[in-house]
């Protein structure tokens, strides 16, 4: 009899972990088709409209970025993660200024601007960059000094107005020196910090055909997330707040 | 508690072994602590249930300080044992337990002895003014150009390990640094003071130390920053290849 019942118990909690497994572990299935997409994206966020897709592009086994071109012609994100089963999706733009979408925040390697502006902006290249302020600090005696980071990189809107970008091997570099100093008091994942202090920031400056600086200025939309995503602005620089040799 | 932090930090920083050892003393402490009342008292608890008992017991709301740049918990109310004391029982079980839940709730200021002997033992074995402390081994090093005013420079591996011995400290001069760099009346041509990142450098086994280490525009100065202090060292030559080389 008790040998039965421990047998029995065992058969329960293997079947358990084999749903556990199936559950949060399982290979996802082929991504939706663009039917099931627009409409689960009009269920989401009805404001977005989506009415084209336009791409679906695969950064990893469970992350999708689908670009969209919603009814009144704008240009937008939507951001698709594989969880519990399903292909869901965690955040709209309507417009598509770009972003960076941290798929594991401890992982800079994980990083990639997302983007898809509108052609009509008539925009032909992207600088992005990423900045640390120049900085100093005097506190009982001790002193420190923040160089200015300014690293920088480019993408063309030529062929394709949206687009996803890891980021350059040094910026990860210098993203996880940054990640690995932090302070102790600041180790505490809870807080999710992630440039604590003296904080790096990203951010973009346009060109149009002509080589000018262009700021198409109604490349903000709005945005509808349920919060699950790490999601960075990526701020507009002007001239002024950039440094050349 | 310590315990879990201990792990967390695995994950990210190089491990720490001072803070190791004595951290498993103080839990060997704990233990032994607690197997000598046990047999004191003659009691016939598990050991197991007496940990149990133990780690509750050092549940406890606590006042972080920072002192010598080193986070100090100290614990104010016994949290663990109000719960335990909470879920007791039958008087005569919170008898046989009690000395254990405070026991517990005492093993905080254990750890605080622990962090307070750690400090000079760090220090003694990884000292903060000499380099190779920060720069143990060098063979994988290399510069990233983390400003645009950086030039094309190459690092001279060679001239890094033969300058090592002989870097002097100096005073991180952080405000005429940051003052220097605006003396430039035009608006946007700006050098940084350091313009380059050293990188794939390891600091000393066990020092848990992973700084960001900051090279001059000469090639001549090394900035290193550590989540506590910056230390800047300087050498007699510059370690870029030199051009033709």
């Amino acid at each position: 009899m008790r040998k039965k019942l421990v047998w029995v118990t065992i058969g329960i909690a293997l079947i358990v972990l084999l749903f556990i497994y199936l559950f949060f572990f399982s290979k996802p299935t082929p991504f939706p088709t663009q039917e099931q997409l627009i409409e689960e994206m009009n269920q989401f966020f009805p404001e977005a409209r989506a009415a084209t897709i336009q791409e679906s592009i695969s950064i990893d086994e469970r992350h999708t970025l689908v670009p969209f071109i919603s009814e009144t012609g704008d240009y937008g994100l939507s951001y698709w993660v594989w969880q519990k089963r399903n292909w869901r999706v965690d955040r709209i733009d309507t417009k598509g200024g770009p972003m960076v979408w941290e798929i594991n925040s401890r992982k800079p390697s994980s990083y990639y601007f997302v983007w898809n502006i509108n052609p009509n902006h008539f925009l032909q290249t992207i600088d992005f960059f990423m900045i640390r302020e120049r900085g100093y600090r005097v506190i009982d005696g001790k002193e420190t000094y923040y160089p200015r980071i300014q690293l920088k990189t480019n993408v063309s809107l030529q062929d394709q107005s949206y687009g996803v970008l890891p980021l350059p091997e040094d910026w990860v570099t210098v993203t996880e020196s940054f990640l690995k100093v932090s302070p102790p008091a600041q180790k505490d994942f809870f807080f999710n910090q992630l440039f604590p202090d003296q904080h790096l920031f990203f951010g973009w400056s346009a060109y149009d055909r002509l080589g000018n600086v262009s700021f198409p200025t109604e490349l903000n939309g709005n945005s509808f997330s349920n919060g699950k995503l790490n999601i960075d602005y990526v701020l507009i620089l002007n001239e002024e707040n950039l440094e050349q040799p | 508690m310590k315990g879990a932090i201990v792990m967390n930090m695995g994950l990210y920083f190089q491990i720490d072994v001072v803070e190791v050892m004595v951290n498993s003393l103080t839990w060997f402490l704990i233990v032994y602590f607690a197997y000598r009342i046990r047999k004191k008292k003659s009691l016939v608890i598990p050991m197991w249930k007496i940990m149990v008992v133990v780690i509750i017991g050092l549940f406890s709301f606590s006042l972080e300080l920072n002192f010598f740049e080193t986070p100090f918990r100290f614990a104010l109310l016994p949290l663990g044992v109000w719960l335990l004391y909470w879920f007791k029982g039958n008087k005569e079980r919170w008898e046989r337990y009690r000395i254990f839940a405070w026991l517990g709730f005492g093993a905080n200021l254990l750890f605080l002895l622990a962090t307070l002997i750690s400090i000079p033992i760090h220090a003694g074995l990884y000292p903060s003014n000499k380099p190779d402390t920060y720069m143990a081994n060098i063979s994988k090093a290399a510069l990233i150009h983390i400003h645009p005013s950086a030039k094309e420079q190459e690092l001279d591996k060679k001239a890094l390990s033969q300058q090592l011995s002989q870097l002097e400290q100096d005073t991180v001069y952080s405000e005429e640094w940051h003052q220097d760099t605006y003396m430039n009346a035009d608006l946007n041509k700006r050098r940084e003071r350091f313009p380059y990142q050293l990188i794939g450098v390891a600091s000393k086994w066990g020092s848990g130390l992973s700084p960001i280490i900051y090279l001059e525009e000469d090639g001549k100065g090394l900035l290193i920053s550590t989540s506590k202090e910056q230390y800047y060292f300087r050498s007699k030559d510059s370690i870029f290849l030199r051009k033709g080389e």
